[in-house]
């Protein structure tokens, strides 16, 4: 799934470490997400949208292509 | 938090004295009884051996878990619990015991073809085993996530 969660960090100055940290998950799963290569659970995801103060539909972009 | 660590600090005491228990069987048994016959001093053997190395453990655990800065336990405990690692174990184990099975499924038919019986059940007892663990560690990496 693609998301705009590396240009949202970017934008804010937050660096991976920090983001993992506040959201208590490995640094890996951030680098993971931002690569697309992991989806993230629902809780996850609200709490990354919580943090950045903004909706999950705003971070993540669900393609149904994807899915096949 | 503090209940999680008092947990773990009551499984490692817990597993550090059936260790020693079992390493003090073995040893005092083989020194203090008249011991006859090679299966019933390797039996003995596996006790002191088996008490030692979980003691071992049990005892690099303890010591390291007090070593460590706050930090680092706190970075462990966010990695045990990150859910990207669970999923990943999940998946390593779903393949590692598929992986069990088959092996065991080829082993049973090749003993039972060869006509060694007693094999052939052990090796349908550790399926059923393999199948045991698979469901119950399933069910803890369920819990963590």
């Amino acid at each position: 799934m693609k998301n705009h969660l590396e240009e949202l960090r970017s934008q804010r100055g937050i660096r991976q470490d920090e983001l993992a940290a506040a959201l208590r998950v490995s640094r890996q799963t951030i680098s993971s997400l931002e690569n697309g290569r992991y989806n993230p659970s629902i809780q996850l995801a609200f709490k990354l949208a919580r943090y950045f103060g903004l909706t999950v539909e705003d971070i993540f972009i669900y393609e149904e292509d994807e899915e096949s | 938090m503090m209940c999680n660590r008092k947990w773990n600090r009551v499984a490692t005491t817990v597993v550090f004295v059936l260790g020693l228990a079992s390493f003090l069987f073995g040893l005092l048994t083989f020194l203090l009884t008249d011991t006859e016959g090679r299966s019933y001093t390797t039996l003995l053997g596996m006790f002191t051996g088996f008490g030692f190395g979980i003691m071992t453990v049990a005892a690099y655990k303890t010591i390291r878990d007090k070593l460590i800065s706050q930090e680092k336990r706190e970075q462990e405990k966010i990695d045990q619990e990150d859910e990207r690692n669970i999923a990943i174990i999940q998946s390593a184990a779903l393949t590692a015991y598929i992986a069990a099975i088959g092996v065991l499924i080829v082993l049973m038919f090749l003993f039972m073809g060869l006509g060694y019986m007693t094999p052939s059940y052990i090796c349908v007892g550790a399926m059923y085993v393999v199948i045991g663990v698979f469901f119950i560690s399933k069910k803890v990496l369920e819990k963590k996530m």
